[in-house]
């Protein structure tokens, strides 16, 4: 299913198009940045050390220090590793539950269609960070309870465009080439529909993913994230506007941080997107 | 109109029906017992414990409380915040105007910027000033809106002094001190809006000028200035005031963060002092008022559809 002509189609356009090769570009640097840097740092992301707190840029703290004198590259670093984490949790639950949800909405039609969208209009109702807030003051400021309050957000959208997707590729002749040869009905679905839907999926993952770096980061920024010290971005933001006029060096970089992340991953889902959707605004031109 | 008007009423009631099963779950989800939740925990009083589970009906069986609780809110009683002692509605009825105020400033910072931008990149398509106005949007919609606040007080408030950095004043009190402690709240919500906007309204600018009405208008001799302005911007608004519709949850959603950085008293942060508080009552309330008022604009919006485009069916 990977090597489908469809995905090999797609990285080789992918690879021409100048959005997602920035994005990609981004994207390897953060993850350079979070998986590898720690590594070779010698400072821990939570070793305090009061009488340095609040350094500027130097040659030791390379960006400087904390209100606690912990080392704001390390921090950064191992926030990105939550970040990350969170990202990839998230997008993944939410492929696996909306791709299911989706899939069964839109093949089986029907009752099970009508009572699948009802809960999913009723779930896109709700602000999604309002709906988060609630659902991690509900279970605690933990990772798993992040991850489920996100991906609680995050499944309707991926539930519909599936949906919406599965009904367009039924009707098309592979599908009743199949069910006139007497294929069964879940067979049609996982070896004929789903595969062929593999470009809005992916569309829609690349663009899951930092809103859901986002989602974190605003939780954490809340304080409604994972408990200190961890160091969430959201929460070193947080943290950082007490001192911001001694040293916005925190604030900024945390910050920027999430921004370049966040970026790099649009960027690469817009790119993804043009190559995939001939309907796009940019490939439209 | 009216049978349409109706009929999307009726489709609406399952929704708000589930929605209000989800709100009333939350209190219930919660682990452990409710009444370690109202009471706080390390409690152990059991004459406090019965009055209490009999006060909140706890002692009956879940549909029976969802019932009393869904029949209650129907008839305007949310309950009593567990902090404030406080009714709901009250407590949320009092923030609600200064979270409109913040959500429509937004709107109207967004859409002067979106609009001149989504235009200009229309018409230049696949050009400078396109590309320009394509990469600020992308960088408006990737930026950490509270981050970007954060800046805004650090540029405006501290180094500049030309803005208060939080705070809000009731206009009617004082209004040119209310504008000023509006203007940053409003720019921070009101660009993360305009990012998305100016794509939109891009796109469908490119969608409206390839369509045969713009060549005709062209090929008789209409200036370009008459055929973009009055022909192609009225059609293209069409669809953008469905997408402003359905940005107003991302407002509300936006306005959270917004309301805490700036100190703004909106619903959001009334949200936000809730969970501190752990005042699930009060956050039920809250999330229940902002899916309902998001539902209402949307179904406002599926409406006045039909007014500014009398081609559309509604079916």
């Amino acid at each position: 299913m990977l090597a489908s002509p469809e995905i090999r189609s797609l990285l080789r356009r992918t690879r021409r198009n100048p959005l997602a090769v920035v994005g990609l570009a981004m994207v390897g640097f953060v993850l350079v940045f979070s998986l590898l840097l720690p590594l070779v740092l010698p400072f821990d992301p939570n070793q305090m050390n009061v009488r340095n707190a609040l350094q500027p840029p130097g040659p030791v703290h390379l960006l400087g220090t904390d209100q606690f004198g912990r080392d704001l590259l390390a921090r950064l670093a191992h926030g990105g590793i939550i970040s990350l984490q969170v990202g990839f949790a998230v997008t993944l639950l939410s492929v696996l539950v909306g791709v299911g949800l989706g899939a069964l909405s839109g093949f089986a039609g029907g009752a099970t269609d009508a009572a699948i969208m009802r809960v999913m209009d009723a779930l896109m109702a709700f602000p999604g960070l309002l709906l988060a807030i609630a659902l991690v003051a509900v279970f605690g400021g933990t990772m798993t309870a992040i991850v489920v309050a996100l991906t609680i957000v995050g499944v309707p959208r991926f539930a519909r465009v599936v949906r919406a997707t599965v009904m367009q590729r039924k009707e098309s002749d592979y599908v009743t080439a199949a069910v006139a040869l007497g294929k069964r009905p879940w067979k049609v679905l996982f070896q004929d529909i789903l595969p062929n839907c593999s470009g809005p999926i992916i569309v829609q993952a690349t663009l899951k993913f930092p809103g859901a770096i986002l989602g974190e980061a605003g939780l954490s920024f809340l304080g409604l994230g994972l408990p200190p010290p961890a160091p969430s971005w959201g929460r070193m933001l947080q943290e950082s506007r007490a001192f911001m006029e001694v040293a916005p060096n925190a604030a900024i970089l945390s910050g920027l941080a999430i921004f370049i992340t966040v970026l790099g991953f649009n960027l690469l889902g817009d790119g993804l997107r043009d190559v995939l959707d001939p309907r796009s605004p940019r490939s439209r031109s | 109109m009216l049978k349409y008007t109706l009929r999307r009423l009726l489709q609406l009631v399952p929704v708000l029906l589930i929605l209000s099963v989800l709100v009333f779950s939350l209190l219930h989800m919660v682990p452990g017992n409710p009444i370690d939740v109202l009471m706080g925990e390390g409690h152990s009083d059991p004459v406090v414990e019965a009055a209490l589970r009999e006060r909140y009906g706890l002692d009956r069986p879940l549909p029976v409380q969802y019932w009393t609780w869904l029949t209650n809110i129907l008839s305007g009683d949310f309950g009593t915040s567990m902090y404030s002692r406080e009714p709901i509605l009250k407590l949320i009825l009092e923030r609600f105007p200064n979270t409109l105020l913040l959500a429509l400033a937004s709107a109207v910072v967004a859409l002067a910027i979106s609009l001149p931008a989504g235009i200009i990149a229309a018409l230049y398509q696949n050009r400078l000033p396109d590309f320009g106005a394509m990469a600020v949007a992308l960088a408006g919609i990737s930026i950490p809106n509270f981050w970007f606040g954060i800046l805004l007080v650090l540029l405006f408030s501290q180094y500049l002094g030309w803005l208060p950095s939080m705070g809000y004043v009731s206009p009617a009190e004082d209004f040119w001190t209310a504008m000023k402690h509006l203007i940053l709240p409003a720019v921070t919500l009101g660009t993360a809006m305009a990012a998305n906007l100016t794509r939109l309204i891009r796109a469908e600018m490119i969608e409206q000028l390839s369509q045969d009405y713009v060549r005709t208008a062209r090929a008789k001799g209409l200036g370009e200035r008459v055929i973009v302005g009055v022909h192609v911007l009225k059609n293209a608004m069409i669809p953008t005031v469905t997408i402003i519709g359905i940005q107003f949850g991302g407002l509300l959603e936006g306005a959270v963060l917004t309301e805490v950085i700036f100190a703004w008293p909106g619903i959001g942060r009334l949200a936000v002092d809730a969970v501190y508080e752990r005042d699930y009552p009060l956050i039920q309330g809250v999330v229940l008022v902002a899916a309902i008022v998001y539902v209402a604009v949307n179904l406002i919006v599926d409406i006045s559809y039909r007014y500014l485009d009398p081609r559309v069916k509604l079916d």
